[in-house]
């Protein structure tokens, strides 16, 4: 079916300046409701839409319109929907994957980024936005000489605009802290909602791995290194509540999984968990179909589920129902509150991305630390 | 004279100014106002905006820094921030088991509150669902009392050396001045600061106008509350006594914006729960003023108090 707004306006025989007069003055991919027609300008054998939308066929070929070199697909999708693409445009036989050149919209992460469409109901949050100089928190990099890996490591350390030293603080320790910097602007959201008082000024430490996949798979010397060198660490540098009741750790992807993993193997050290979209695949019986980096991780998760322990009280998990891992963490949220854990679990009409993880970050803050608002009348 | 008897203006949120410029321009001040913003924490000195809306109605003002002034006593008494923070923990975990308990009691008061059956009258249940709550909270409030005045006995407060200090100082800046103005920010702030100083202690006999938190402060009764937290609606709870420059109302700051109004159900609980005051919404016109034992509320549109029928009413006393 061609939509409407495109055959009532452009003509099947329509020549390059028409189809780029047509383009002009519309943004494109086109949202009407729940319908999103995706659109390509240009000479190819063939054109489609590629994205990482579970469920759905990973290539969406795009129909040319008439005798023009207008492409276009309509996909429906949830009006708070938030999708991440590229084009495919083969030449030659060969597929190039591109930015969507009619969309500004990109969402950056660490392989480079995607084209970004925005369901007709979705707003880029305010609290994402940077705060005047005066209410940003800093960041600052801390060297670990780490005796467990037997190198250096480097956190960054959020710390609020509002700092005193007599004051304790919460401590908050993230995986991936640098891309969390980068592509969800974690500082940003972290001086937005401490200034709305919805959370309170809480220390952030944000840990980076050298070796992701291996580290953050239930690696024991990570754990290790997380509790017994970092967290002694930042105990020293900053004016830190030195209790269970007063840490979190977090972290998404494999982050979550390393989260995990480390509050399980030093149960009492976390009071609470925060994780993003979590790797948490697990078997019931045989073999799992995953990638081999998932082989620890599926052990772990096996073994989590056979003798959990008590390893925190609080737990906010989230998920985007476009993700492969919804499945997992589903389940996991049911299972967490059959131990006892006060569990929070959120989904979105989103994909396994850091804007996704961004955008949760308002109800998983808040609701594990919730702010002085309650207190505050202005 | 008694702080009780002080002239009294308490106002809504102030994104202009608006209500608090009418206030001080019907009191065509001489002297300076004493300004006390330490609820705003370590915006306190971010006061321009405020000063110039005092000045745009000839009102001269001078801040008396309370949440500076605290940071220097930590700096220097270093006790005393130890003392404070053993204090906060006992208060937090006390306060942990009264907000489990709360919120057990007040699910099943709602519960029994939306039961609707033509044939049966749950009139005498609900009555005692909600005074178990009462009860709770009055467990609560008297169990904290004791544990402030517990340390308050270790501490002396009044009496520390650089305590002493500020106080003097404070006493000589309110001799001057023609009237105390609280804004509203941290609750629990402006109230550990007004005690700390004692600044009602030495204020003359002045007008004092409060608004938000700050009104909350100057209240009998404390009571939190706020329906649309972004982690989902709280359980109005008892902070722990205010000032208790007054005793028949209960402040509620933005309420209008704050509390889900239209819910009956909610509205009369807390209406009924509290029903020893009156639960005043103070919204962006609101001015009420004390006129001896009762309240005149300068416009209709500021004089709205939650009803035990789950509506709003107008104020009991409160002329316009």
């Amino acid at each position: 079916m061609i939509p409407s707004f495109i055959s009532a306006e452009l003509n099947p025989n329509a020549s390059n300046a028409e189809v780029e007069r047509f383009i002009q003055g519309r943004s494109f991919p086109h949202v009407d409701g729940p319908d999103v027609t995706f659109a390509y300008h240009g000479q190819a054998e063939h054109v489609a839409v590629r994205h990482w939308i579970y469920g759905l066929p990973a290539h969406l070929p795009m129909e040319r319109f008439g005798e023009t070199n207008f492409w276009y697909h309509v996909v429906e999708f949830p009006e708070s929907s938030r999708i991440e693409y590229k084009l495919g445009v083969t030449h030659h036989g060969h597929e190039e994957w591109i930015f969507d050149p009619l969309n500004p919209q990109i969402a950056y992460d660490p392989f480079g980024g995607n084209s970004v469409v925005y369901g007709s109901d979705y707003q880029v949050p305010d609290w994402s936005f940077q705060m005047p100089p005066g209410r940003q928190g800093r960041v600052e990099k801390l060297a670990i000489d780490s005796q467990v890996f037997g190198d250096r490591r480097f956190v960054q350390v959020y710390i609020p605009a509002s700092f005193r030293t007599y004051r304790r603080y919460r401590l908050l320790i993230v995986h991936d802290g640098e891309d969390y910097l980068k592509y969800s602007q974690l500082n940003h959201v972290l001086d937005n909602l401490i200034a709305r008082s919805e959370i309170p000024p809480l220390i952030v430490a944000m840990s980076n791995p050298h070796d992701r996949l291996i580290e953050y798979a239930n690696c024991p010397r990570h754990a290790r290194h997380i509790v017994e060198e970092l967290i002694p660490e930042l105990e020293s540098c900053f004016p830190l509540i030195k209790a269970a009741s007063g840490r979190c750790i977090m972290g998404a992807s494999f982050g979550g999984v390393a989260s995990l993993a480390t509050a399980w193997r030093y149960p009492e050290t976390f009071e609470s968990l925060l994780v993003q979209s979590g790797s948490f695949a697990f078997t019931d019986i045989g073999e799992h179909s995953r990638s081999p980096v998932f082989d620890p991780v599926v052990e772990f998760m096996n073994e989590f589920r056979r003798n959990p322990g008590q390893p925190f009280k609080k737990a906010y998990i989230s998920c985007g129902v476009y993700e492969s891992l919804i499945y997992e963490n589903r389940s996991l949220a049911p299972f967490m509150r059959s131990l006892g854990v006060k569990t929070k679990f959120e989904e979105s009409y989103d994909g396994h991305n850091w804007e996704n993880w961004r955008d949760r970050l308002r109800n998983g803050l808040s609701w594990l630390f919730p702010g002085p608002l309650w207190e505050t009348y202005l | 004279m008694n702080a009780e008897d002080q002239p009294l203006f308490l106002l809504g949120p102030q994104p202009e100014y608006a209500t608090l410029k009418t206030v001080l321009k019907s009191l065509n001040l001489r002297q300076p106002a004493a300004l006390i913003t330490c609820g705003w924490e370590t915006e306190e000195n971010e006061d321009a905006e405020l000063v110039n809306a005092l000045r745009e109605v000839g009102a001269k003002s001078i801040n008396l820094g309370l949440f500076t002034r605290t940071e220097q006593l930590f700096a220097n008494d270093p006790e005393l921030i130890q003392v404070l923070q053993a204090r906060q923990d006992e208060i937090r975990h006390m306060r942990e088991v009264y907000k489990d308990r709360l919120h057990h009691l007040l699910k099943a008061a709602r519960q029994i509150l939306r039961r609707k059956d033509p044939l049966v009258d749950f009139s005498a249940e609900q009555e005692s669902a909600i005074d178990m709550i009462r009860q709770l909270d009055r467990q609560y409030d008297a169990r904290l009392g004791q544990l402030v005045d517990d340390y308050e006995n270790r501490l002396n407060t009044p009496q520390r050396h650089f305590v002493v200090a500020h106080r003097r100082e404070i006493a000589d800046i309110l001799q001057g001045v023609g009237a105390l103005i609280i804004s509203g920010g941290h609750v629990a702030i402006i109230l550990n600061r007004l005690k700390i100083f004692g600044v009602l202690e030495y204020l003359p006999q002045v007008p004092i106008i409060a608004w938000s938190g700050g009104s909350m402060a100057l209240a009998s009764q404390i009571v939190f509350f706020h329906d649309s937290l972004p982690q989902g609606p709280g359980n109005p709870e008892v902070l722990r006594a205010g000032m208790g420059l007054f005793h028949d109302l209960l402040p509620l700051p933005a309420a209008d914006a704050r509390l889900k109004l239209q819910d009956r159900i909610r509205v009369q609980l807390f209406a009924r729960r509290f029903q020893d005051f009156q639960c005043a919404v103070m919204n962006e016109q609101t001015i009420l003023e004390r006129r001896g034992e009762s309240w005149h509320s300068w416009n209709a549109a500021g004089s709205l108090k939650l009803g035990l029928d789950g509506r709003l009413h107008n104020l009991e006393g409160a002329s316009s």
